[in-house]
């Protein structure tokens, strides 16, 4: 008998070992086949940064790749914010705006790089690491549509006015309605980034850097406004807006809206149902003089 | 806090059932220990370093505190946390912010068993498969949420078993948002087993380990170069080791070796090479002399229990440092942090008392201490022509075992002498020179490794049993980084209860003038019994601040800080 009861133990903890070790062989990583795109949603990858960090410039990289291999079905934006965003007398520009410093707080950015993905949590957090952003995006672009979006966005010279024109229709309902924002982004904006990885260019600073897809402000608010109190499967929602932001705007020609629809009935502020992003057209004769030729 | 409300019911409970335990005795014969702390800060702007009301996010005024108790009662023990952030200090991670009950356990114990469920600490060894601990400094907790058990069958042999997940910050266990820990341990004390051994004057122990980490998911989508890659991962992540003590006659060795399979991380990059470490450590001890030689040899040994991780948390496993933590301020300023992706180091010291009357030791002695630790890369090869040194989704790269590589990362040369003038003066005086790789441990590319000669005078004069007064001077000479500082520490004691201080850390060798700040600060404390409060007010310059090889950042400030401690 107390030869059993040695052996008994000693046989389980032999086979716990050996089923608690999963040794694995070449190859580890296998290319993925091309993405199918029809059916899928459009899905939002905010990503945290700052020209002061020096792992953001390949964490960027990354999130370029990932748009291209969801052939546009991933949109990006890119908020600049904590202390890694201030300028200072090298890095002088300043891309912060006050409705990213209020995301940093809302869905608790410890540091950047650091994404959102349509503001849903992924193990119980909001923010996503950048080795994760690939993973996380895979597992929204396999939920179902929820939302579709048609916009047109214009830009008023003169007046600094952004016009968007939204047409909204909900493929599911939503219990507690819809909101709708209305981000105005951009690209090509030059600076100097801080770089460590010479995988995403020269170190310790990428001089010129062309900042794309920069959040530079929000037409209505942090968190947009209602679109509708109860969701109707069956009919459209249109929706129009005329409003000014509050940042910086260094080039109207590489202007952006993305348009995201919000269930807000997710915490804390809402998780995006729907995204869209469609170029800014310049509307006004400042800019139409600037086309004419001599 | 349902959970221990729970608890505390239970307990009351157990006290209560008749027969066995009466409530009366429950309460009256049990024992109730715990302890206070709270550090709060009230900071403000300071336009000489930079710090705005922007940079302290309008909360200038922070507080990092806990209460622990713990009730015994026979073999039973209970006990539990409580944490406050709101909002936490500066240099604390921001995901600490709130309050609530982390940490909370029963435990119950007799000759055989030893029973713990909730959270635990435990160790294995050194730790190299497995260690679980919190520092308060460090703003570090990985306790393990579970269950224990210790089964000591006979005299001299510890069965340990732990089971459960790590503790980070308030993030709750859910969705296997992180793996799943089990790990056993066996120590064997051979001198208590074997009665022919029991008077022995050699001295042997021995143990083994096992852990496995559970993380869900099989395969993760990752960018490689210009294409997206699908990797696979090992589910079940295990690490093993052994280890062996040996005392003889002053002389002790201590060797641990652990062993890692294939791990992708984002702390190795996603490499599927296999990790090793080893610690030995060699020391020998007698009246007037001590000696230790120690060495590690790690590759590829970051073991945590969330393989996106890269922050301080959840690590399963710690990797002992071998170089001297220092506590002057100028000797502490470029503390070296382990590099778990892979490091070979080597220390020594030796530590002589010259006996008092003698030509060398004077009247009361005289004690020299020299210390010397060097800490390298590990040699790294590619895995074959075309595949670059660390690539994702590949072993990653070849290395020999115990090789050595060419990159510095850390030396240090330190003497100090001790010496008593009379009954009622000490002093301590040091000089090092420390060789700082500040690009690989902080993790800043392209800054120089900073080469740099510190010299510190400690005086301390006892006026009386009740007065002590205590100085410090300090000097840190360097052509890189920050360049020159000198520090200056005036203390007075007046035992037992008050205490204050008066130091300052001045950069007066900056390059640019307009950084050459003085950090001052001063002190107030009083103790009363186990009671400590401490009022500061001052500047805090920016560095790291390590414990053990483990480091957290530590940003300027400016302003108040307040201390409390307590335990009863």
């Amino acid at each position: 008998m107390k030869i059993f009861r040695v052996l008994i133990p000693l046989i389980l903890i032999a086979g716990w070992m050996m089923t608690s070790c999963d040794k694995l062989s070449a190859p580890y990583a296998t290319i993925k086949n091309e993405f199918d795109s029809t059916g899928k949603p459009y899905v939002l990858l905010e990503e945290f940064t700052g020209h002061k960090c020096i792992n953001c410039p390949l964490a960027s990289q990354k999130a370029r790749k990932l748009v291209d291999y969801y052939k546009g079905k991933l949109i990006l934006m890119e908020v600049h914010g904590t202390y890694l965003a201030d300028p200072d007398v090298k890095y002088s520009l300043d891309l912060r705006t006050p409705e990213g410093n209020q995301w940093i707080t809302d869905f608790a950015i410890p540091y950047v790089p650091m994404g959102l993905i349509d503001r849903a949590t992924f193990g119980s957090a909001f923010p996503v690491s950048g080795d994760q952003w690939a993973a996380a995006v895979e597992t929204q672009m396999k939920k179902p549509v929820v939302a579709k979006i048609k916009a047109t966005a214009t830009y008023n010279d003169d007046n600094h006015e952004f016009t968007a024109t939204v047409t909204t229709w909900f493929k599911q309902k939503l219990t507690a309605g819809a909101n709708i924002c209305l981000y105005i982004v951009e690209d090509s904006i030059v600076g100097i980034q801080a770089n460590k990885d010479t995988a995403a260019g020269p170190t310790p600073d990428i001089n010129p850097y062309y900042f794309n897809e920069t959040f530079i402000g929000s037409m209505n608010g942090n968190y947009g406004e209602q679109l509708t109190s109860s969701v109707d499967t069956t009919r459209t929602y249109s929706f129009s807006k005329t409003a000014k932001i509050s940042g910086v705007i260094h080039d109207s020609t590489q202007l952006s809206l993305i348009t995201a629809v919000l269930d807000p009935s997710a915490t804390p502020k809402g998780q995006v149902v729907g995204v869209n992003k469609v170029k800014v057209i310049i509307s006004a004769k400042k800019s139409r003089m600037q086309g004419l030729k001599p | 806090m349902k959970k221990v409300i729970l608890l505390c019911i239970g307990i009351v409970f157990i006290g209560m059932l008749p027969g066995r335990l009466q409530a009366q005795d429950f309460l009256k014969n049990a024992q109730i220990t715990g302890s206070f702390q709270a550090d709060a800060a009230l900071y403000q702007t300071d336009a000489a370093m930079g710090i705005t009301s922007q940079s302290l996010n309008g909360q200038p005024i922070r507080m990092n505190g806990f209460t622990e108790f713990n009730y015994e009662y026979k073999n039973i023990t209970a006990g539990m946390r409580f944490e406050a952030y709101l909002p936490p200090l500066l240099g604390y991670d921001p995901n600490y912010q709130g309050a609530g009950v982390p940490y909370w356990y029963a435990k119950y114990k007799n000759d055989l068993l030893e029973v713990t469920a909730g959270n635990f600490y435990e160790q294995f060894g050194q730790g190299m498969t497995f260690r679980t601990y919190q520092d308060w400094t460090l703003g570090y907790d990985n306790s393990m949420r579970g269950l224990r058990v210790k089964f000591m069958p006979s005299k001299g042999i510890t069965i340990t078993g732990v089971w459960g997940f790590q503790r980070i910050f308030w993030i709750p266990y859910q969705n296997n948002n992180r793996g799943i820990v089990k790990g056993i341990d066996a120590d064997f004390n051979l001198n208590d087993i074997f009665n022919a051994l029991a008077n022995a004057k050699f001295k042997i122990t021995l143990g083994g380990s096992y852990v496995s980490d559970y993380q869900a998911g099989k395969t993760m989508t990752y960018p490689i170069g210009d294409k997206i890659y699908s990797l696979t991962l090992p589910e079940n992540v295990a690490c093993y080791g052994g280890r062996l003590n040996l005392n003889y006659a002053g002389v002790n060795f201590y060797t641990e070796y652990a062993h890692k399979i294939n791990d992708p991380s984002q702390m190795n990059l996603y490499i599927y090479k296999p990790g090793d470490a080893i610690l030995l450590d060699l020391s020998y001890s007698k009246k007037n002399l001590g000696v230790e030689i120690k060495s590690k040899w790690i590759d590829n040994f970051s073991y945590k229990s969330n393989r996106s991780y890269t922050i301080n948390g959840l690590d399963i496993n710690y990797l002992p440092a071998i170089n001297k933590e220092h506590t002057y301020a100028l000797s502490s300023m470029y503390p070296y942090a382990t590099q778990t992706t892979g490091e070979v180091g080597l220390a020594a010291g030796i530590l002589y008392s010259i006996p008092k009357n003698t030509k060398l030791g004077g009247k009361t002695g005289l004690s020299i201490a020299v210390d010397f630790s060097q800490v390298n890369s590990i040699r790294e090869t590619p895995i074959n022509d075309t595949t670059p040194v660390g690539q994702t989704g590949t072993l990653g790269y070849n290395t020999k075992f115990y090789s050595v590589g060419n990159q510095v990362y850390w030396q240090e040369t330190q003497v100090e002498i001790s010496k008593k003038f009379g009954k009622q003066v000490k002093g301590i005086f040091d000089y090092l020179y420390q060789t700082y790789n500040k690009a690989v441990v902080q993790g800043h590319p392209d800054d120089p490794i900073i080469y740099s000669q510190i010299g510190i005078a400690d005086l301390t004069y006892n006026v009386n049993k009740k007065l002590s007064l205590r100085w410090e001077v300090q000097g840190l000479w360097t052509m890189q980084d920050n360049r020159n500082w000198a520090a200056g520490l005036m203390e007075v004691t007046i035992s037992p209860k008050w205490f204050f201080s008066l130091q300052d850390q001045w950069n007066y060798g900056n390059s640019d003038a307009s950084k050459q700040l003085h950090y001052y600060n001063v002190a107030a404390g009083f103790v009363y019994n186990t009671t400590r409060i401490q009022i500061a007010y001052g500047r805090q310059r920016e560095g790291i601040v390590c414990v053990g090889g483990v480091c957290r950042f530590v940003p300027q400030s400016s302003g108040f800080t307040l201390t409390l401690t307590s335990s009863f």
